[in-house]
């Protein structure tokens, strides 16, 4: 095949030529605000701590890019289509309409690699010399896909925008359509819902309903303007095929709409009335939506109506720049009735049905993860683990234990254990969800996976984390490196193995137990598994001294920056040898800022063998912070913080901790007492522990 | 040769051509004529494949023009409303034009621009208006295209500049074979260029001829007889118009000057003058033969 049949090189670099202005601009937008970005995350201290910030903020620009830069390319090279003057110069020129598209599309591809290829350089660049340890290549590949394919999708529905409009407001307007019409719609009717419900038939009681929790199969674009910003996923595998497919069949449609396109209606919206009335209509489908979904009362709704009814109305000021009202009004009550008429019963259609289940309809259940030692945003985690468990007993325990779901009371806690579980149906359904089983039934399933060297083998091999660069360990507001690193993870390997058949030694054993973060990138997801372990003095008190260290350095660049220093105030806690609790102090004010030179001068080494304090700095004001600070030397830092008259608050209660109450402590002081006495199991946080 | 056979096309309800049947012989100067919105400009962008035709065919030199780039390379057209993209020179249109046009001769548009005294470094957009118009055309002729097309193009151009345009077409005519395709809708600016000359009216082309034959078969004739006389005196010529005042009748005789003026000189006429008419008249006795007002169809 002569490839300069499909692709005008000499046409393509003149029309790049022609707009080298928006072209730089289009081109480096996304590289250069990507940078920026990172700067200012390395600037914030964020840029190797916080994971999640930092992963949801380096792809920020590229997200936001999605929605502008191919309308941008189309601009650049279809602009001419909505000008007469230039539809005669470049029209008669040697180059026929089938070339022109393939030339412009093509090229807008390569111009969309080439931009994602600079981002991704110019990502890695940045990360490089800012030596940030979070965003490793398989997330800047991942955004590099991420980018290509949806950028490629957008551009494939901004072709078909173009090929039957008139006018560039028209062009966004079908993009729109084309992009958001279908998602958007079917999100609507189904009550922009995150759970789907499926219900369980008990007898003689309520049915039991369970949610299920997933990314929605809606292509990036949608999805993304519906979360806002992702929630750890970049992108699952399914969705980048779906959109590599649309993008096919979108410029196929594209190029036939173009080759037939009738030139001489260019500046109009769209000349044709029946066509421009049904892209109206269809603009309509989505405000209709909502107005069916929402529970509104009838004066909302007619309010809502008359606000469609004036955008119905503007609409041809902006595309046509003309207003027919007497058509308007009868066309415009007509279209409404009829969208509201289908919309409202597709939604009652919808609320109909919510399926059913009887135990009978259950063929296997897949163990994705028990309680909450994990992360409950990654209950997908396992999603891979092919194991399942048929045997109907368990099956029938399972069933009968089920209480309630997820949108319950924190009650259950009292009754009940979550499970995250994979339930296959016989009729091939497979639902992910998060449901509460009484204790009995939770504990026989227990015992049965924790026996079961199959469940165990796979959860080994699926969770194992390795000491590489993929795996980073957070201890304390510290990344950990090297031995300490591979002690930790060895740990959390043994954790992750013991998991069901020591599970009650926590509660035994919890002085000494922390939760280690770790957080990894797998399947186009940041996970963030919270891992409690055993963790021995030695390490405590290295940790502890590395933790003192970075506190140090934090806090001279704080005072560097003059923050006032009213904003900073401390949380003590005091650990004696002896005792296994310890004392709590709340609320100290530093207003003589003494502290950083107690600081300066103090042993960075702490001893567990004596008693410690174990200090939370929080520093509010513009941003709040967080640091810890351990020392031996209580004497000297009483004395620093302005000694007894402002010493600590002694009436502040004096926690001794029963090993009957709780089972665990975290790391992050975050377990107030309040909470804890109300609370039969322990809440572990899932934030991030500075710079919110 | 440009063939158009049966050739429509509609905006909307609104039938532009209707039909249209035209023969344009390589190696002319074909002029279209026709009132603002008889058709011109869309007969010339469906020439050059920018719109689309609802039906009816287009052939040059024998092969269909609709999607076929090889021949487009052939075909080079100045528009009625011209285009040049924003910030660009003569230079860097000229190297558009040289991108997409293989015979594109730069050395003779830069000497084009030199004769026409335009600055090839110096934006378009800061030219007037005649001088646009000047970029244009001599981009257009640096093509070397063998079908040019121009749209009002001269229409606007200053007596001396249209001259040396004349000038350089008849140059590029007489080394190249080359068919130039021009509208107006002003009959003058089309009079002393072309060769040929076809009005479009009503979608259709009503009225085609070539110049010579029409300036040198009808002459307006002056006479005075010594005796009373009417038209009936003349019935052996072809009087398209005929006006007695006193003694003197004017007339339009179509025909051999020849023959008819040894006829004249027969009746020993007291006066006989033959006057030259002008493009424009010639049309409006035509229109009137052929039933039309002049006024309406131009």
């Amino acid at each position: 095949m002569n490839l300069t049949k499909l692709f005008n090189k000499n046409y393509f670099i003149q029309n790049l030529k022609k707009s080298k202005t928006l072209l730089g601009i289009t081109i480096l937008a996304v590289p250069v605000l990507t940078v920026l970005v990172l700067i200012n995350l390395y600037l914030t201290d964020a840029c190797n701590i916080d994971y999640e910030e930092t992963t949801k903020a380096f792809n920020i620009v590229n997200i936001l890019g999605m929605y502008i830069i191919p309308v941008a390319i189309s601009q650049i090279l279809f602009g001419y289509i909505f000008k007469r003057k230039s539809i005669d110069f470049i029209g008669s020129m040697p180059i026929n309409r089938r070339n022109i598209f393939l030339t412009n599309i093509i090229g807008g591809i390569l111009l969309i690699l080439l931009i994602q290829i600079l981002t991704f350089i110019a990502a890695l660049t940045t990360l490089t010399i800012l030596n940030n340890t979070i965003i490793n290549i398989k997330m800047l590949i991942d955004s590099l896909i991420l980018g290509v394919v949806s950028y490629i999708f957008v551009f494939s529905a901004t072709s078909i925008g173009m090929a039957i409009s008139g006018n560039l407001i028209t062009q966004i307007v079908v993009t729109l359509l084309v992009l958001f019409l279908v998602p958007f719609t079917t999100d609507a009717i189904s009550g922009f819902d995150t759970y789907e419900e499926v219900e369980f038939v008990q007898s003689g009681m309520e049915n039991v309903s369970v949610s299920t929790e997933e990314l929605k199969d809606y292509t990036m674009p949608y999805n993304y303007f519906r979360t806002f910003i992702y929630e750890n996923i970049m992108f699952t595998n399914s969705i980048i095929i779906k959109m590599l497919i649309l993008s096919v069949i979108y410029m196929f449609i594209a190029y036939f709409l173009f080759k037939k396109r009738k030139m001489e209606n260019t500046e109009e919206g769209i000349s044709n009335t029946l066509v421009h009335f049904l892209i109206k209509g269809l603009t309509l489908v989505p405000m209709i939506a909502v107005v069916v979904v929402v529970d509104a009362p009838i004066k909302t709704m007619i309010l809502l109506f008359a606000i469609i009814f004036v955008y119905y109305y503007i609409y041809d000021i902006f595309t046509n720049k003309r207003v027919k009202l007497k058509i308007e009004i009868p066309i415009f009550i007509l279209t409404s009735v009829v969208l509201f008429g289908t919309l409202y019963f597709v939604k009652t259609l919808n609320e109909k049905s919510v399926e059913e289940y009887a135990r009978a309809d259950i063929k296997s259940i897949g163990i994705v993860e028990l309680e909450n030692y994990y992360n409950r945003d990654n209950f997908l985690t396992l999603e891979e683990i092919n194991y399942e468990i048929t045997d109907e007993k368990v099956l029938d325990i399972f069933y009968n234990g089920l209480i309630t779901g997820r949108s319950s009371s924190s009650q259950e806690y009292l009754i009940g254990d979550y499970i995250f579980v994979k339930i296959n149906f016989k009729n091939g359904k497979e639902i992910f969800t998060d449901a509460c089983l009484e204790k009995n039934s939770y504990n026989k399933i227990l015992e049965y996976v924790a026996n079961d060297e199959e469940y165990i083998n796979n959860l080994n091999k699926d969770l194992t984390i390795e000491n590489t660069n993929d795996y980073s360990i957070i201890y304390d507001n510290q990344k950990l490196t090297g031995k300490d690193k591979e002690e930790i993870i060895n740990l959390i390997n043994k954790s992750i193995k013991n998991n069901y058949r020591e599970r009650n030694t926590y509660s035994e054993n919890y002085y000494g137990i922390k939760i280690i973060d770790c957080f990894y990138y797998k399947n186009h997801r940041l996970y963030n598994l919270r891992v409690p372990v055993n963790i021995s003095d030695e390490l405590q008190e290295y940790t502890m001294s590395l933790s003192n260290k970075i506190t140090l350095e934090v806090l001279t660049k704080l005072e560097n920056k003059k923050e006032n220093k009213e904003d900073v105030y401390y949380n003590v806690l005091e650990y004696k040898p002896e005792e296994t609790g310890y004392t709590y102090y709340e609320m100290i004010y530093d207003r003589n800022g003494n502290l950083l030179n107690f600081i300066k001068n103090a042993d960075l080494t702490v001893s567990k063998e004596n008693a410690y304090y174990e200090i939370l700095i929080n520093i509010s004001g513009e941003n709040y912070y967080r640091y810890w600070f351990y020392t031996n030397a209580i004497e000297d830092f009483i004395e620093a913080i302005g000694g007894e008259n402002i010493l600590m608050n002694n009436e502040v209660f004096t926690e001794d901790l029963n090993t009957d109450d709780l089972n665990l402590i975290t790391s992050t002081v975050e377990t107030y007492p309040e909470s804890i006495e109300n609370t039969a199991e322990p809440v572990i946080e899932n934030t991030i522990k500075t710079n919110n | 040769m440009i063939e158009i056979r049966n050739l429509s096309k509609s905006y909307g309800k609104k039938k532009v051509l209707d039909k249209l049947n035209c023969n344009i012989k390589t190696g002319s100067i074909y002029g279209l004529i026709g009132a603002n919105g008889a058709g011109k400009s869309t007969l010339l962008r469906i020439i050059n494949d920018v719109f689309k035709r609802d039906e009816g065919t287009v052939l040059i030199d024998d092969v269909e023009i609709e999607d076929n780039e090889e021949l487009k390379q052939r075909l080079v057209f100045v528009p009625d409303d011209l285009y040049f993209f924003p910030g660009y020179t003569l230079k860097e249109m000229a190297k558009f034009y040289e991108a997409m046009y293989k015979k594109f001769d730069m050395k003779y548009l830069e000497e084009l621009a030199k004769i026409l005294k335009l600055d090839l470094n110096v934006k378009i957009q800061n030219f007037s208006k005649g001088m646009k118009r000047q970029c244009s055309l001599i981009c257009a002729i640096a093509t070397n295209a063998d079908y040019m097309f121009f749209d009002e193009t001269f229409d606007g151009l200053d007596p001396v500049v249209r001259n040396l345009m004349k000038k350089i077409l008849a140059k590029q005519m007489e080394t190249k074979t080359t068919t130039i395709i021009m509208t107006s809708h002003n009959l003058r600016e089309l009079e002393d260029i072309c060769d040929n000359l076809g009005l479009l009216y009503k979608g259709g082309i009503l009225f085609e001829s070539e110049v010579d034959t029409l300036k040198t078969n009808i002459f307006k004739v002056q006479i005075s007889l010594k005796d009373d006389f009417s038209e009936k005196d003349f019935e052996k010529l072809n009087i398209l118009n005929f006006k007695k005042t006193g003694s003197v009748a004017t007339m339009i005789v179509k025909g051999e000057k020849g023959e008819y003026e040894d006829y004249l000189k027969e009746k020993h006429p007291l006066i006989l003058d033959f006057l030259t008419l002008t493009l424009e008249e010639i049309f409006i006795y035509e229109m009137e033969v052929l039933g039309y007002e002049f006024n309406e169809v131009i």
